[in-house]
């Protein structure tokens, strides 16, 4: 079961972007050549080199998602970062995170898998070839974002563990370093924070773990340097600095859900109809917008995901 | 008589002025953060958690007068109470409008779903009505007019600090009863609101013991 990630549409590809990079300049140039420029900006045809994606200046190659959706300013993304890690003040993260230490950086792949490993963050960018996601990010408080993602789906690290047949969930969990993490020093949550997916949720094409944005590597606030994006769930299941990847047989207990358990689930997919005892789910606020706008089922990726819970009734399974 | 005399005599003739700084500071430090450009990315979010902890925190200041003025020489801390209070309601107003008026631009089909589906917004919704009943009977005139019953119904501010409270508890990430989550700000303003109304209680609980010794 295989989906297509929804393209952005044709139009709304800004050729400006291929000039700003040499690399891209060349392929672009290449392609115009052959009457194909198309296929540059397409994700998954074009491979930026990890040096590729350190360049300075924000740059995506779309300008807006698959539903016409304009990108977030990337001062906005890398500014209002919801990383209780750091601080519960959106604001304050930027600063707070400033001198977190990305490198090195090793990722445990552990659990019921064939092959268990251990990888560093270079050699994770090294084998797998990052593409542009340009996502909805929809946050349970009621605001929103359209975000160009750098990243590969988790799958494929998944698969090259080689999950066994009784893996039925995958747990993540985050960096746990009070010392530069200074909001780890609140005693009232259960750090380390820990997220969950379904093994199937996990494997779907959608689901990515993201090394960058704007065209460059993430920054400490947004997640730096692994996390993962699950564009049709609410924000906190994507979690950041992430340190170990675990297949289990039993559904894991997730830092927000063992928090509140009456008000998140595990599932928290995105859906306007059923109700959060706190903020809305029907309508929410897209960062720069000034009205309002209705929430989507699945946050607008339900033609890719809603089979996903076919016969499940999600106001239980929320 | 001649001791309440001497006590308003030693009342600070700037108390006027402290009382405005007080009412007037969470607006400053919000046009502060907002002219540095801290809440430019979603002020509106910004703005309606603000007024919200400005009206918790000046309705608890009203509510702390009453006590201060029991101390020797303070006795003038009782008119810092309708300041305040009318301070707290302006930041509860300021409240209400950002959510309702600016946020959810008066939809009255998107506010009613969200009033079915939201326990605090009730509890929130009835501190609000207490506070605009106050409001409106600090008028001289009217509490000239209402007489002993002024004092009776301006008890209610209790009522609507408890209110408030149970607002808090529900609306914040987290479990404030199992301690889990984001949970300082319930335990602050409940450890707040109960100092001022345990203290009246027990103020008068001894009042009436002396009065039966």
């Amino acid at each position: 079961m295989r989906f297509k990630y929804p393209l952005p549409r044709s139009s709304e590809i800004t050729p400006e972007a291929l000039f700003r990079s040499r690399r891209r300049f060349l392929q672009g140039a290449l392609s115009l050549s052959a009457g194909i420029a198309l296929a540059a900006c397409l994700p998954g045809t074009q491979n930026p080199a990890p040096d590729d994606v350190t360049s300075l200046t924000p740059q995506a190659t779309g300008s807006a998602d698959e539903r016409g959706d304009a990108l977030t300013p990337f001062d906005a993304v890398t500014h209002y970062n919801n990383y209780y890690e750091f601080s519960a003040d959106k604001q304050a993260v930027a600063r707070l995170a400033r001198d977190f230490q990305v490198r090195p950086w090793v990722v445990e792949i552990g659990g019921l898998v064939h092959k268990p490993h251990t990888i560093g963050i270079e050699d994770l960018l090294r084998a797998f070839s990052l593409e542009e996601r340009i996502y909805r990010l929809r946050c349970v408080e009621g605001w929103s974002m359209v975000i160009p993602w750098l990243g590969f789906p988790l799958h494929r690290l998944l698969e090259r563990a080689e999950p066994m047949g009784s893996a039925r969930f995958v747990r993540f969990v985050a960096l746990y370093d009070p010392e530069q993490m200074p909001g780890q020093k609140n005693p009232l949550f259960p750090w380390p924070y820990t997220e969950g997916l379904r093994l199937d949720e996990a494997l779907h094409d959608l689901t990515i773990l993201a090394v960058g944005l704007y065209g460059q590597m993430l920054l400490p606030q947004n997640g730096a340097p692994l996390r993962l994006v699950v564009p049709w769930k609410y924000g906190f299941k994507s979690i950041k600095a992430i340190v170990r990847i675990e297949l289990t047989e039993e559904q894991p207990a997730t830092l927000w859900s063992t928090v509140a358990p009456q008000e998140y689930g595990f599932y928290a997919n995105v859906n306007p109809e059923v109700p959060h005892p706190r903020w809305s789910q029907a309508t929410e606020r897209r960062i720069g917008e000034n009205e309002r706008r209705p929430t989507l089922p699945f946050n607008g990726y339900a033609e890719q995901v809603a089979s996903l819970y076919q016969g499940m009734d999600l106001s239980v399974y929320y | 008589m001649a001791r309440v005399l001497a006590r308003k005599a030693v009342e600070p003739r700037a108390w006027l002025l402290w009382v405005h700084g007080l009412g007037v500071a969470p607006l400053v430090f919000f046009g502060i953060g907002f002219w540095r450009g801290m809440y430019w990315i979603n002020p509106l979010q910004v703005a309606i958690q603000r007024s919200g902890d400005a009206a918790v925190l000046l309705l608890l200041a009203s509510l702390a007068c009453t006590p201060l003025s029991w101390v020797r020489g303070w006795a003038w801390f009782v008119r810092w109470r309708r300041p305040l209070g009318l301070y707290a309601f302006a930041y509860a107003l300021a409240h209400v409008v950002l959510y309702a008026g600016v946020d959810y631009a008066w939809n009255w089909g998107w506010l009613g779903a969200e009033f079915r589906e939201k326990p605090y917004l009730w509890f929130g919704a009835a501190a609000f009505l207490i506070l605009s009943i106050l409001a409106v009977t600090s008028l001289r005139r009217i509490q000239r007019r209402l007489g002993w019953r002024w004092k009776v119904l301006h008890r209610l501010v209790y009522a609507s600090a408890l209110l408030v409270l149970v607002h808090l508890v529900l609306v914040v990430k987290g479990d404030a009863l199992r301690l889990r989550g984001d949970v300082w700000k319930p335990w602050l303003v409940g450890a707040g609101v109960g100092v001022l109304l345990g203290g009246r209680l027990l103020r008068m609980a001894w009042k009436s013991m002396k009065r039966r010794l």
